[in-house]
């Protein structure tokens, strides 16, 4: 562990095409681009942020619906969640939600949420006739399931730094006692009743 | 056909498939050009072989045929022709049981373990290339060549060959409304997108809004109205076309299967080795891949046989460096499905540098799967003393990562592949396989069952 900085595990979900590796992709790379590959498992980035004293390990996960079996290897031990749906696909709303549920039943009680609703720049544009999400309907989700949310664009950077950076604020300071994130399977002690529950069976 | 002369705009930028190296570093680049040379030392042998073939009549480089092709009962013979005039020996047999000595051309140098007086060049009673022939594969197929000689492993195993005519049919007999085609035609756009010969020119961008996905609609042949998929452009038409076709007569044709990412990449890369203008014989590749080599539905509809052989990799893993795998498991990243996912599901073509997944895939074609459990356990190897040096779970991964993506010394990786890690009898992966599908199987059932009672 070097001086100050703290390492936490932050995975991105949500339904195929929405963004998400997008997202990861200007927040660490600071570009875009019209297309990008379509992510296979998983794939692993880091982004430094030194003004916060946090080095985030970023899991950015496949999106088509096959891939779900593989998805709590990577979100477990996560401090940080971001769930991502596309602002002109409702399918990929309810998608969201299925995945913000899925994580509740982890009980990882430190996990932070935010919902991220894509795309934004589409919505925005002319008369919005694209948009088929409305903010007030994510947002009141948002707050009924204590999730940050922001509407997004990967393709114009709008609310892209924001959004992680209000989840890394969010995350808890204190460096995890003994690896305490890293690993799933809270044996006794600090696991929560909840928690004990669900907390192994991942592959 | 020379490969290089496919791409018109290659520079120093892009390798010979097509990628972007411009990036790479000043070792890659030495690296590069030493497996070049290499590769050149062996370019000699290899015309000798496929000229013999083409002299031969009998085994045309094209396995295009009309309707199915059964694999014949001569099937060795091309082989041992190739053999046999690589290795400079004369052997009358049809069955390679006189006495063999290598008589007047010497054997030729494999790399460093390899048997000096090279054994009787055949293929096995799989079809698979044994003896000289396949340490000649090892050191490398020519890509010139490959074009040739990928099918024609395929075909030495059973592949079946189809014509275009019948993937044509195949592709439309797809439902209008079918899911996997919509996928497919979504994912045309995102396989490969950096590459010269499939990325996406917008010829049209007068909309100035490239990123919108309905201005671009395209039909996909049957009248259905695709969404997601902007026009493909000049010049990325022909492998994007033959893409296309490839998965879809897939899809078409194993309906329990039908499309799973990862497949857009493993069909691409051979699109970008054999050419599209042979799309069927890249289709009998492919579908030889995918029904014959890769562990059983590895791409069904929860991976499972993706999950087996992750977890088999896990286990020898564990049992090839112990101390490599402590370690990861003190950081708690030891499962493979961490780093290993695309590796199994794209056959390495998306992890690796071009030419070194063509390595690997020479090799995975000619002695089959196993191969890709010794290409991971030597990217681990190679990576391992970095990876030991991390001291959490992400720098750990990331040294593997940067192992992978930087491969570019595929001479270096082919030796420690067959000669770095010790034996590994295929009895062991079976048995490590065997014991990986109880545990998927419960592993997946449980979670079946915990998301459908979440749903109520």
């Amino acid at each position: 562990m070097e001086g100050t900085i703290v390492n936490k595990k932050l995975v991105l979900l949500g339904d195929m095409g929405a963004g998400k590796s997008s997202l990861v992709q200007r927040f660490v790379k600071g570009n875009f681009e019209d297309y990008q590959e379509s992510t296979i498992g998983a794939a692993f980035l880091t982004k430094t942020m030194p003004e916060l004293g946090l080095k985030l390990e970023i899991w950015d996960t496949a999106g088509q619906e096959r891939y779900h079996s593989l998805a709590p290897m990577y979100y477990r031990g996560a401090a940080a969640a971001v769930i991502v749906y596309d602002v002109t696909s409702p399918e990929s709303f309810a998608r969201a939600k299925s995945w913000v549920r899925e994580l509740m039943r982890q009980g990882n009680q430190d996990l932070v949420m935010a919902l991220a609703g894509n795309k934004a720049d589409l919505a925005a544009g002319g008369d919005g006739s694209e948009r088929k999400v409305s903010a007030e309907e994510s947002q009141a989700y948002a707050d009924e399931n204590g999730l940050l949310f922001l509407e997004t664009s990967a393709k114009t950077a709008q609310n892209v730094n924001e959004l992680f950076t209000a989840l890394a604020k969010k995350m808890p300071r204190a460096p995890p006692p003994q690896q305490q994130a890293a690993n799933t399977v809270q044996l006794g002690g600090n696991a929560s009743a909840q928690g004990r529950k669900r907390a192994s069976g991942c592959c | 056909m020379d490969l290089v002369s496919r791409f018109d705009n290659l520079e120093d930028q892009r390798d010979a498939y097509g990628f972007d190296v411009s990036q790479i570093g000043l070792d890659a680049r030495a690296c590069r050009r030493r497996c070049e040379s290499v590769d050149a030392n062996y370019r000699g042998r290899w015309e000798a072989a496929i000229a013999s073939i083409a002299r031969a009549g009998d085994a045309s480089p094209s396995i295009v045929t009309h309707g199915e092709r059964r694999p014949s009962g001569d099937r060795a013979r091309p082989m041992r022709r190739i053999s046999r005039m690589v290795m400079g020996t004369r052997n009358g047999g049809e069955d390679n049981q006189a006495p063999k000595t290598v008589n007047g051309a010497p054997a030729p140098e494999v790399s460093t373990a390899a048997p000096t007086v090279a054994p009787p060049p055949r293929v096995d009673k799989n079809g698979r290339a044994s003896g000289s022939f396949k340490a000649m594969i090892r050191r490398g197929v020519p890509a010139e060549h490959r074009p040739v000689i990928w099918p024609l492993l395929a075909r030495l195993q059973g592949a079946v060959a189809h014509d275009e005519e019948y993937l044509r049919s195949a592709s439309y007999s797809l439902p209008r409304d079918d899911a996997n085609a919509r996928q497919i035609e979504m994912d045309l756009a995102r396989t490969f997108p950096g590459n010269t010969a499939l990325r996406i020119v917008h010829s049209d961008i007068s909309h100035g809004d490239d990123d919108d996905d309905d201005d671009d609609a395209v039909s996909d042949g049957n009248g259905d109205m695709v969404p997601s998929v902007p026009t493909p452009a000049r010049g990325s038409t022909a492998h994007k076309n033959a893409l296309r076709l490839m998965l879809r007569a897939y899809s078409a044709t194993h309906p329990a299967t039908g499309y799973c990412q990862g497949m857009n990449y493993v069909a691409a890369f051979l699109l970008l080795v054999i050419g599209p203008e042979r799309v069927a014989d890249a289709y009998a590749v492919f579908a030889f891949l995918l029904d014959r080599v890769l562990y059983p539905r590895t791409y069904d509809a929860n991976l499972s046989g993706a999950h087996v052989s992750l977890m088999t990799l896990g286990a020898l893993l564990e049992k090839k460096f112990p101390r490599l795998h402590a370690h990861m498991s003190r950081h708690d990243c030891s499962d493979p499905s961490l780093f290993a996912t695309d590796w199994f599901l794209t056959l390495m073509c998306k992890s690796l540098p071009a030419e070194t997944a063509a390595r690997v895939w020479d090799t995975v074609l000619s002695e089959g799967s196993k191969v890709l459990y010794r290409a991971s356990l030597a990217l681990l190897k190679l990576a391992e003393d970095r990876m030991l040096r991390g001291d959490h779970a992400g720098s750990v991964l990331e040294a593997l990562n940067h192992e992978t993506r930087d491969c570019h010394d595929r001479e270096r990786l082919l030796t420690t592949m067959f000669h770095g890690i010790g034996s590994l009898p295929m009895r062991v992966v079976m048995r490590a396989q065997v014991k990986s599908v109880s545990v998927v199987n419960n592993q997946l059932a449980d979670r079946f069952n915990r998301r459908s009672t979440s749903r109520k």
